[in-house]
């Protein structure tokens, strides 16, 4: 347990967004292998021996959605998220700039995998400049010949073209992502039908996250089982963390699942800054509720573990905050967030995340009621689940387990009308 | 009906760059949000005549652009200063003390947040996370970060743009 | 298609298997609440007010996008689903304005039905609200985004039916707002379909607003008058008055127009005159109806074979047309009803239905603008197009449909009908104005099976052409025409040698008698000056009507006739079937259906008037036509065409509606308004013949050089000066 460098191997290294410098180690050696050796459905398989799952935040496992195209003659399409856009999350950035190869690759073998010759990478907004690298590291691949029609001489035609968000976090979720990249506003769509059916232009279309596609050639070039004996029994391989807030060396990390959260934090990370104490972390991106230091003790960095003590992996954002963080201030400016992201199709997301925002702003700033905590407390039952798709659940995370785990600091908000933090 | 459009209405390069754009995908709305962002990249934001320009381009009626145009943060459908300043005061830039950059720039620049300058050369605004959270805080200035912001870096930043 | 069961509250029925748990529950009798569902958009699931519990999914399923399996147990009366629609609702109430008393859809709103329904008794919410001004879109709709409950059905309808309009949703999140874009207008012809399809208050009819409440209307189901789709409506009236259209049922439909929907209120209007007059000493004087009639009756009675006749309008009804017809018999005199000065008659296309238009693989559309004439048939069309069918539009003038289809392109005005037939012959180059896609489309629709829809403005010469070429190819053919019941008041055999004809004939003094119904032909025939010679000529003149109107300036005797409203008479639409309207008010004043008046005048005279309107369904050939393609030349050359808003019945007494139409324009090229200097907006001045009119200036992409569109209906604006008989004469424009 603890760091593992897979992803991250080729980051340090001078000019490693360079298709000679990736073609040193290795690179573009496992589409190759794909290509010439092996059959899209053994590759399917081999990801499904690997136990990788989802790394965008769900944690699906990637080889049985793969496995649900259908075989169909139509089009399909492969889709890189690199919309990353939850609060926290920082990690798909590195391997987009610092290794756009290692991502192509994954993307182009994971299009064979699944029958398609056409993908998209959706890169949030924001990051142009690797939107750039990205752009470059295509061309040069396809000046070699290894993208492009016929790919490296096999008869397969992948295509790959990076398409800019504009500012969206509800582009992330999938179908939103889908509508954006047909040109319209970033609304979710109705589940079903599901992408794998009918997804971009109505056609099968697999979508999955950076860090997930640039696991794909290892697996390829290691075997599944290989892959699966990183990790615990249930949570297999290496994830990105992003972590951030009061520590001292904040920064993405690859971690093999199973290191524990407090090497993380305390070893990796080193230590919360300036000899405080840690107040609370959020441990996989805002929307996953929050942790007290009492709550990570002893967790462990899987999927299973951080279920079991109530909350989720999700992205792997750990948001450290130590004991001057007024958790009130905190959850407010979450929920500023999703209300502000909410893409204002459904009645419970739009108007919950609103009212929340309405009723917390209030208790910063003194005026809170005790009510307050009841109303808030019941948008779970209102908006929990209810909502069109996952952002209104999300927006959930940080305010309920605020208000659980830190009740009495809410008390004293609105009791005192003051911030005893002083914040 | 033969649309005529006037080409004139962007430079020569952008106008390439979107007849590039618009052959990319497989059903051409795709461009869209690409072709907002390249005629923004030129005029610095996207007025009415913008965004009926695009409309023409994509065959679409004006308020479907403008419908689109208005979800995405991104696009600046009135004018903005030169440079455009996107302080993040997400969660993990809070903690990091970003409000106290936006109150340090909003003092030295003499504005508020939502506000451009008199001479027009800053607008200042903030923004949701910028995937800068281990460098925080951070910002963006039109197109490139800033990150591991203090006061005095801000400061050297502003002043040395011209 | 298979059948499932699905159980519902305990209340098992049998479905078909791709039904909504909504639409399975709407069998079952259990009410689901729902806000954004609309029976003819798609279901969009957004609202979450339908939410039930399903066995066996941990989740609650939105019921109008959920699909039903066999042997699904669904519960909607849980206390789970109780708490949530209590949440739904109240978060729809939060930035609400709760101001129901002012609110005109107070008594039919959806947001005060299920609030009452399935609501909590307080609110909890103490925070400010948001609210958001008063936007008046034009004279027709108002928004109210406070009352909104972005449930998008007004923007799923311009998206879905009309194919993009300038009217959608910006911005995003709670701040998502709905309206047209820039522009106060809303500039399309079926505007009202938002007030209809909007659950709650926020987009409401301006003609409504703060009138009356809806509660207090009795209604009664109706057709309208004013074109040959003959939607089926429900009048709203209160104390006689007329207050309110509704368009319940989706016949023929789902979808009407503003005429039908806004072009009403001249059924109430102060100046409608309500009994009979009689000039005295060159002055209208108000007479008894006895001294009228008989009057009529002695004068009637004096002329010969061939010196009475009768011009009616093609949308009086078919009791109304029979009545004419048989006195007319009885007096030998003439009757027609063609005030439009079209030479054709009516004949019985070969598609029997509407949905035979929405099922067409390929439709194409020539002279005339569908959406003016027929406004529902072009959301038909679209149908078809959306539902894979190629469409061409090509025609001298066309606002709605032709940019929405694959193929458009504005013809020269005075060169429409011989391109059209040289296309026709097959001769796709002969279309101006196509880029390489429209033109391969276009021969593709002419070599496999195809609709051709004939407007209004086709001459039975054009008709004829399409008839024997459609005949030969196997294709489906719709001939429109004018009025709501042309069809109708052709089978009573209400026609002779044509209005022109008639006209002609009282100007030379061999028709002495002429009585008038329903129309004003100053404002329909086209020739101002041959209408007014005849009028001046005409030694009897009987006008009735419900305005005195110019034509009415002339009359000797008025006779005041009951609106459609009133009257219980039968139309016979496009596709040739009667349609029954039910009287929703008592006569104003002394005002009678003209089937009465003619009953009276008959009596008096000792004649039989029948009125026993039957339909014969067809009998005239087109191929019978004798006329020749219409061409005029000249270096600038004019359509003249009703704008819209002014060619619903009686626009001129339909306040807001005709006022939508601020002024008239004209349309013009780029090419023309280079050449004179002129940008849209500009006066230009329109002389011709019979005079000299001022038009707003609007620049047109595709319009040809040379050719213009000005238009005609508006008051004391009397454009058929202009014009020879034919809608389209040689002008002189100049910048003014
Ligand atoms: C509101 C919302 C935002 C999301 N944002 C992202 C994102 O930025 N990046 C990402 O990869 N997945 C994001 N997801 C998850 C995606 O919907 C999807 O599950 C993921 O891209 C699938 O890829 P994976 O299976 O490789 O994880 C988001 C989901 C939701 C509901
Ligand atoms: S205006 Fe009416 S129809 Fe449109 S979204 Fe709002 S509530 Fe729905
Ligand atoms: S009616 Fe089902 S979500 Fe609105």
């Amino acid at each position: 347990m603890g760091e593992y460098k897979l992803l991250l191997a080729n980051v340090d290294k001078p000019d490693s967004e360079k298709l000679e410098t990736y073609r040193k180690s290795g690179g573009y050696e496992r589409l190759r292998k794909a290509l010439f050796e092996m059959k899209p459905e053994e590759i399917v398989e081999e990801v499904k021996k690997s136990g990788l799952r989802g790394r965008g935040g769900a944690g699906f496992p990637t080889g049985l959605k793969w496995s649900f195209v259908p075989k169909t003659d139509e089009p399909k399409y492969l889709v890189c998220n690199a919309d990353e856009g939850e609060p926290g999350t920082f990690k798909d950035r590195v391997i987009i700039e610092k290794d756009p190869h290692l991502l192509l690759e994954g993307i182009a073998i994971s299009a064979y995998a699944i029958g398609a010759h056409e993908a998209f990478i959706y890169i949030r907004g924001e990051y142009e400049y690797g939107a750039q690298v990205l752009e470059r590291a295509i061309k040069e691949a396809e000046e070699a010949g290894i993208l492009g029609p016929n790919a490296m001489g096999s008869g397969y035609d992948i295509k790959i073209t990076v398409h800019r968000g504009a500012g969206a976090y509800v582009c992330g979720e999938e179908t939103a992502l889908l509508n954006s990249l047909e040109g319209r506003r970033g609304h979710p769509r109705i589940r079903p039908p599901f992408p794998a059916s009918k997804g971009l232009y109505q056609h099968p279309t697999v979508i999955n996250n950076v860090e997930t596609l640039a696991t794909v050639p290892f697996i390829v070039e290691r075997g599944g089982d290989w892959y699966a004996s990183l990790g615990t029994e249930k949570s297999k391989g290496t994830k990105l963390f992003s972590i951030s807030g009061h520590v001292n060396k904040p920064g993405v990390y690859e971690l093999e699942l199973g290191t524990p959260f407090e090497e993380l934090i305390y070893e990796i990370a080193g230590g919360i800054r300036e000899g405080r104490k840690l107040k609370a972390v959020i441990p996989g991106g805002s929307s996953t509720p929050m942790l007290t230091a009492d709550e990570i003790k002893g967790v462990k960095l899987d999927y299973e573990s951080l279920q079991a003590a109530g909350s989720m992996l999700g992205s792997g954002a750990v948001i450290v905050m130590d004991e001057t963080t007024c958790i009130v201030k905190a959850v407010y400016r979450m929920a500023k967030f999703y209300a502000h992201e909410s893409c204002g199709q459904c009645t419970p997301c739009r108007e919950g995340t609103r009212w929340m925002v309405q009723i917390l702003s209030r208790i910063v700033n003194g005026k809170g009621r005790m009510e307050d905590l009841d109303v808030l407390l019941d948008m779970k039952n209102i908006m929990g689940g209810n909502c069109l798709c996952p952002l209104g659940d999300a927006a959930l995370g940080p305010l309920i387990s605020g208000i659980t785990k830190f009740r009495d600091e809410f008390v004293e908000h609105i009791k005192t009308g003051r911030c005893p933090l002083g914040g | 009906m033969r649309a005529v459009i006037d080409k004139e209405f962007v430079s020569e390069a952008t106008w390439n760059k979107i007849q590039d754009l618009m052959s990319r995908y497989p059903d051409r709305r795709s461009a869209l949000l690409q072709v907002l962002h390249a005629v923004q990249d030129e005029k610095g934001y996207l007025d009415m005549e913008a965004i009926k320009w695009i409309a023409k381009l994509f065959k679409l009626p004006p308020a479907e652009v403008y419908s689109v145009a208005s979800f995405y943060t991104m696009f600046n459908l009135k004018k903005v200063g030169k440079y455009l300043i996107q302080v993040c005061t997400n969660i993990s830039c809070m903690i990091n003390g970003a409000e106290d950059i936006v109150r340090h720039i909003e003092k030295k620049l003499g504005i508020k947040v939502g506000e451009t300058t008199p001479d027009g050369k800053f607008t200042l605004i903030t923004v949701e996370c910028l995937g800068s959270c281990g460098k925080a805080p951070a910002m963006m200035i039109n197109k490139d970060y800033y990150e591991n912001l203090t006061p005095e870096k801000v400061d050297a930043i502003l002043d040395s743009l011209k | 298609m298979g059948m499932v069961k699905v159980t519902i509250d305990g209340i098992t029925v049998e479905v078909p298997e791709n039904a909504t748990i909504l639409q399975a529950a709407m069998k079952a009798g259990v009410d689901i609440p729902y806000f954004c569902y609309h029976p003819y958009l798609k279901p969009a699931g957004l609202c979450r007010m339908c939410l039930v519990e399903v066995e066996g999914m941990p989740k609650l399923a939105p019921a109008c996008v959920t699909q039903v399996r066999d042997g699904m147990v669904v519960r909607t009366n849980t206390e789970r689903v109780k708490k949530v629609r209590e949440g739904i609702v109240e978060f729809q109430l939060l930035h609400h304005p709760l101001d129901c008393p002012i609110c005109d859809q107070a008594g039919e709103c959806y947001l005060q039905d299920i609030t009452f329904r399935y609501g909590r008794a307080t609110s909890r919410f103490v925070d400010e609200k948001e609210l958001y001004p008063t936007k008046f879109y034009g004279p027709l709709i108002v928004h109210e985004q406070s009352r909104c409950i972005l449930c998008k059905r007004c923007v799923r309808f311009c998206t879905e039916v009309l194919n993009g309009a300038d009217w959608n949703v910006y911005w995003r999140a709670a701040h998502s707002l709905i309206g047209s874009y820039e522009s106060d207008k809303v500039a399309n012809y079926f505007t009202c379909n938002l007030v209809e399809v909007c659950p709650v208050g926020a987009i409401t009819s301006r003609l409504y607003r703060y009138k009356t409440r809806i509660w207090k209307l009795e209604f009664t189901r109706s057709v309208c008058e004013h074109c040959e789709m003959g939607c089926s409506l429900d009048l709203g009236v209160r104390e006689n008055q007329l207050f309110k259209i509704k368009h319940r049922m989706a016949d023929p439909s789902p979808w009407i127009c503003d005429k039908g929907y806004y072009a009403f209120d001249y059924v109430n209007h102060a100046e409608r005159i309500l009994y009979p007059l009689a000039r005295q000493e060159n002055k209208m004087v108000s007479v008894e109806v006895e001294d009228a009639v008989s009057s009529i009756a002695d004068k009637l009675k004096n002329y010969g074979e061939g010196e009475v006749a009768f011009i009616l309008s093609p949308s009086l009804c078919l009791e109304d047309a029979a009545a004419v017809s048989s006195m007319a018999k009885a007096v030998k005199g003439l009757v027609d009803y063609r005030v439009y000065g079209e030479d054709y008659l009516p004949v019985k296309g070969n598609v029997s239905d509407i949905e035979d238009v929405e099922s067409a693989k390929a439709v194409l559309v020539v002279g005339g603008d569908v959406a003016v004439s027929h406004p529902v048939l072009a959301l038909s069309i679209l149908k078809a197009k959306n539902a894979g069918a190629k469409v061409g539009v090509l025609s001298a003038h066309d606002i709605f449909l032709g940019e929405r289809v694959d193929v458009f392109s504005l013809l020269p005005a005075g060169s429409e009908e011989p391109l059209i037939k040289e296309l026709l012959d097959g001769n796709v180059d002969a279309i101006p104005d196509l880029s390489d896609e429209e033109r391969s489309c276009l021969k593709d629709m002419l070599s496999g099976e195809l609709l051709l829809v004939a407007g209004v403005r086709a001459s039975s010469a054009l008709r004829a052409a399409i008839y024997s070429r459609s005949k030969e190819k196997g294709w489906k053919y719709l001939f429109l025409d004018r009025g709501c019941n042309a069809k109708g008041l052709y089978s009573a055999g209400a026609y002779s040698e044509g209005v022109g004809e008639i006209l002609n004939r009282v100007k030379e003094g061999k028709v002495k008698a002429l009585v008038v119904a329903g129309v004003d032909l100053f404002n329909t025939y086209p020739n101002g000056s041959l209408v007014k010679e005849a009028l001046e000529s005409a030694e009897f003149l009987v006008v009735m009507d419900l305005f005195f109107h110019d034509t009415a300036m002339y009359s000797d005797f008025f006779l005041p006739i009951t609106s459609f409203a009133e009257d219980g008479g039968s139309v016979v639409d496009l596709f040739w079937r009667v349609r029954r309207r039910n009287p929703a008010m008592q006569p104003k004043g002394l005002s009678r259906p003209v089937r009465d008046w003619l009953a009276l005048i008959g009596e008096a005279m000792g004649a039989d008037v029948d009125s026993q309107g039957q339909v014969a369904e067809t009998g005239w050939d087109p191929l019978q036509a004798k006329a020749e393609l219409l061409e005029v030349k000249g270096n600038t050359v004019a359509l003249v065409e009703h704008a819209f808003y002014r060619s619903a019945r009686y626009a001129s007494w339909c306040s807001r509606f005709s006022e939508v139409a601020e002024s008239p324009c004209a349309y013009i090229s780029e090419d023309d308004a280079k050449a004179l200097g002129v940008s849209d907006g500009d006066k230009v001045l329109v002389s011709g013949k019979g005079g000299k009119f001022e038009f707003v200036a609007k620049v047109r992409e595709g319009q040809p050089k040379g050719s213009i569109v000005i238009d005609a209906g508006f008051d004391r604006f009397p454009v058929t000066l202009l014009l020879n008989g034919s809608w389209v004469a040689p002008v002189e424009l100049r910048k003014a």
